[in-house]
């Protein structure tokens, strides 16, 4: 009676009845060798991929989908879109002439407004009570200043995680009772 | 300037450099280990060779669909070249039997080896030719067949082994276990299996 009956299915060596056929049959396979004709069909096919000028090739360091560039003109494209938005006839929040807006451009293209990289924070409500409150008579100014990256979220902008303890430049358009209007990114 | 990496996108792993040295230097160290692979389960050279080409051309392609963390360069060759070879069997409309449906009554007999005298038994056995141990082994059960190539001929680590035939170590040992049960009895004598 085999004493343990589990030790058949450990890691063992095949027992002594196979293993001289199997050391022959070992001895054989090791004699074979790829042919050179396979290297040389692997090499042809695999050339237009190793090619450093093939779209295909191997990249040797990471490639980002996005860079800063494309981000920087999405960005702008998106804050411009927002102030045309948020300044236009159909979503101020009172009835007062747009001719008191003061980022109205006054050329041919009337009520278009100029782009200017900035972002609203202030809410359209806010915005207009300091507007119509002294803002014409003090004009808000621009404050450079470095912001915690990951505030870029609660702007509703995409920030990476892994670098959320680094400042991000920022201006910030603030008014003389204090409130931040708007705020645009630098770098 | 930096460039800019989106949360959403995860760095690729590090991917050979550029060129063919480093394919080169793959080859030479695991083409003969494929090759032999396929070649002990299919016995026909010629079908050993194309699914050795299908395997370094994969990773030439895609070399960063290779995972060191998850297995050796050669345990992941393998691995195409089994698919490449069940795929080739596949549209060779030839039979292959990949479970164990057809296992038989090993666990019934699970000592069948040690019922013959050990020294007379390992006598005949190894008196067979060759290409009787080779005919006897590519009769086994794909599965079983598998396991002993793996295991047994090529000397691979069993959990490389179980990775390449894409199962679970244990399966490993009963399919290893198994096959070299059928192997002996399969390379016994014909009078010694008459009562």
């Amino acid at each position: 009676m085999n004493p343990n009956p589990d030790a058949r299915l450990d890691d063992a060596a095949p027992p002594p009845e196979l293993a001289g056929a199997l050391a022959r049959l070992r001895t054989d396979l090791a004699a074979e060798h790829a042919p050179p004709a396979v290297w040389t069909r692997v090499r042809s096919a695999a050339l237009p991929a190793a090619s450093p000028h093939s779209p295909a090739a191997p990249q040797a360091e990471m490639r980002p989908v996005i860079t800063w560039p494309a981000l920087a003109a999405g960005m702008a494209v998106l804050a411009a879109l927002l102030l045309i938005w948020w300044v236009g006839p159909g979503h101020r929040p009172s009835a007062r002439p747009p001719a008191a807006a003061p980022d109205m451009g006054a050329g041919p293209v009337g009520r278009v407004p100029r782009a200017s990289g900035f972002v609203p924070v202030a809410s359209p409500e806010r915005f207009a009570e300091l507007w119509q409150g002294g803002a014409q008579a003090a004009p808000a100014w621009v404050v450079r200043t470095e912001l915690p990256r990951e505030r870029l979220a609660a702007l509703g902008l995409p920030y990476d995680p892994a670098r959320a303890g680094e400042p991000v430049h920022a201006e910030l358009l603030m008014h003389p009772s204090g409130d931040v209007l708007a705020v645009r990114l630098t770098r | 300037m930096l460039p800019f990496v989106p949360w959403t996108i995860r760095p690729r792993p590090a991917s050979p450099p550029a060129g063919l040295a480093w394919l080169d230097a793959a080859y030479r160290q695991e083409s003969d280990a494929v090759y032999r692979y396929a070649l002990a389960l299919c016995g026909d050279a010629a079908l050993a060779a194309d699914v050795t080409h299908e395997a370094f051309v994969a990773l030439a392609h895609a070399p960063e669909a290779f995972d060191p963390s998850r297995g050796s360069l050669g345990a992941y060759l393998a691995g195409i070249a089994r698919h490449a070879l069940l795929a080739a069997w596949r549209l060779r409309d030839r039979h292959v039997l990949l479970d164990d449906a057809a296992d038989d009554d090993d666990e019934a007999r699970p000592h069948a080896m040690s019922e013959a005298a050990p020294d007379r038994e390992a006598t005949l056995i190894g008196e067979q030719r060759l290409e009787a141990l080779w005919a006897a082994v590519r009769g086994l059960p794909w599965p079983f067949r598998e396991a002993l190539v793996l295991v047994d001929l090529q000397e691979r680590p069993y959990a490389e082994a179980a990775q390449i035939a894409g199962i679970e170590l244990n399966t490993l040992r009963t399919r290893v276990h198994r096959a070299r049960l059928r192997l002996a009895r399969a390379l016994r004598p014909a009078s010694r299996s008459e009562p």
